[in-house]
């Protein structure tokens, strides 16, 4: 495990090319786990190199790279429910914009790693700087592809932070209309509801959301939260 | 421990304790955020439809190994055909007897690492003062034939040597041309992991065998209503030029009267709204 470690750390040393092997073993050491955040630390701190001489074709294969680790991370924080593998996603999808500053990824990544750590802070306070930083990459990514559904999703997601419940209407009504996020779109409708005291009409939108059936965590949210809402009008 | 340090301490501890509790909450509070899809790659392609032309064939009675003018019509004829095509805008046009080595050679087999479709021939007929072939235009995947057709050409040689005319062959070239249409490009309106229906068919003169590639449109729908909300949330934000990314390299497998159905030999998948230009 540790000799992986050092191989990698040798290479990534070596820059520019070692940021390559470097980040390619990365990806394929599942041994030394632990030490992912220092070596995403270590590549992205290469990429600051002034000598760096890329040709646009080598800086495009660069960025992809940094953007697969960015969705990595974000993978990662998404499952174990972490703030400090958003952290390395934020850097990494940082990075990947200063080469590709028309990233649609890389804008989009930034965006929905913004939106998770302002989800980690439950008074506006503290996820305003978040949600703005969110807005504005989501907001990008929306322009560079103009009418890709996608941010559309994660933007009435920050809608609904923010409170803004008839803009969070609007932009899931089309998604739904598309037949797109189905299941994710029914669980923010039932949440917006379930805020509002519109018991019955959540209910409604979880059973939907539960038979799009994805994302998986999508689904089990719709039917734990279907059973919260049965078991409250059980009690009133 | 004095009283007023374990109250000190007895309030840090609830202080901790509460807000962990409170950041639990916050965490589970908000429905969980799907991860972004699954990204396609970006192709880089070449736009023109690539033709690579291989030494002729002959299918005769003569010992072609001892016959030198025979030699000479098998690798004259395709070098003629080349220079023609070479000088007409359709075809981006490979000489195929010099590209790769043994078993990267390019022949028909593995013509589709080099290019499009492939023009293949046989000689039919040498004598002295005519020289007849059969040309054909293939499909590099499939082996589909798109265009065949065969020319007999008065031919100027002299010695062991082979000139076939080239005004016959120049007419010849600007009929195989024509046998791939050019059309613009076309709409993907139904999409299933790597096979795509188009909304163009043979009212487009599409063939089987023809080839494209596909840009990533999919997904994306302008509804104003969403448009007004996005700007509402975000505020203005500086407008992005972007390019067309390539996702995919499609052929045709079948076509009926409005409608054409292509497979994706390249590239992950294609999607609905998906843009499809032909070559």
């Amino acid at each position: 495990m540790m000799a992986n470690f050092q191989k990698i750390q040798r290479s990534l040393h070596l820059h520019p090319l070692g940021l390559m092997l470097g980040a390619t073993l990365l990806s394929g050491a599942p041994a030394c786990r632990g030490d992912r955040g220092d070596l995403a630390i270590l590549a992205i701190g290469a990429q600051n190199d002034p000598c760096r001489r890329m040709t646009p074709e080598g800086e495009r294969r660069e960025a992809k790279i940094l953007v697969e680790h960015g969705r990595f991370y974000l993978d990662r924080a998404h499952q174990q429910r972490r703030r400090s593998g958003l952290i390395f996603a934020s850097q990494c999808f940082r990075s990947a914009l200063s080469i590709t500053p028309q990233s649609y990824d890389a804008h989009l990544g930034l965006g929905i790693t913004h939106l998770e750590l302002a989800k980690h802070y439950s008074s506006p306070r503290l996820w305003r700087k978040d949600i703005t930083l969110a807005k504005r990459f989501l907001g990008n990514a929306y322009r560079i592809r103009r009418g890709d559904l996608e941010p559309i999703y994660f933007l009435a997601e920050v809608a609904v932070i923010e409170r803004k419940h008839d803009i969070a209407v609007t932009l899931l009504d089309t998604l739904v209309k598309q037949g797109a996020f189905l299941g994710p779109a029914h669980v923010l409708f039932g949440f917006i509801c379930e805020r509002e005291g519109r018991l019955d009409e959540a209910s409604l939108h979880y059973e939907h959301a539960a038979l799009a059936g994805i994302p998986e965590r999508s689904a089990v949210y719709a039917v734990e939260h279907g059973f919260d809402i049965t078991e409250r009008r059980g009690a009133r | 421990m004095t009283q007023q340090d374990f109250t000190r301490f007895r309030r840090l501890a609830l202080a901790a304790l509460a807000s962990t509790s409170f950041l639990g909450c916050a965490i589970r509070f908000y429905p969980p955020t799907p991860l972004p899809e699954p990204r396609r790659d970006r192709l880089v392609v070449h736009p023109e439809f690539r033709v690579g032309v291989l030494r002729f064939g002959y299918d005769g009675d003569r010992d072609v190994a001892r016959d030198a003018a025979l030699v000479a019509a098998q690798r004259s004829v395709p070098a003629v055909l080349l220079e023609e095509l070479a000088r007409g805008e359709r075809f981006s046009v490979f000489e195929g007897n010099n590209l790769g080595e043994d078993e990267n050679a390019f022949t028909a087999e593995n013509a589709h690492r080099f290019v499009d479709a492939y023009i293949s021939g046989t000689i039919l007929a040498e004598s002295r003062n005519d020289l007849c072939f059969e040309a054909r235009l293939t499909n590099a995947h499939t082996h589909e034939v798109l265009f065949v057709s065969s020319l007999c050409v008065p031919d100027r040689s002299s010695g062991t040597g082979s000139s076939p005319a080239p005004g016959p062959i120049r007419g010849f070239a600007h009929r195989l041309e024509d046998a791939v249409p050019m059309i613009d490009k076309a709409n993907v309106i139904a999409a299933e992991d790597r096979l795509l229906t188009l909304d163009v068919g043979h009212d487009r003169q599409v063939q089987r065998g023809m080839v494209g590639f596909l840009t990533a449109t999919g997904g994306v729908v302008i509804d104003p209503t969403a448009e007004e909300a996005v700007e509402e949330l975000t505020g203005k934000l500086p407008q992005f030029t972007t390019d067309l990314t390539v996702v995919g390299e499609f052929y045709v497998i079948d076509v009926s009267s409005e409608k054409s159905v292509a497979y994706l030999y390249s590239g992950d998948y294609a999607r609905l709204g998906d843009t499809a230009f032909f070559k």
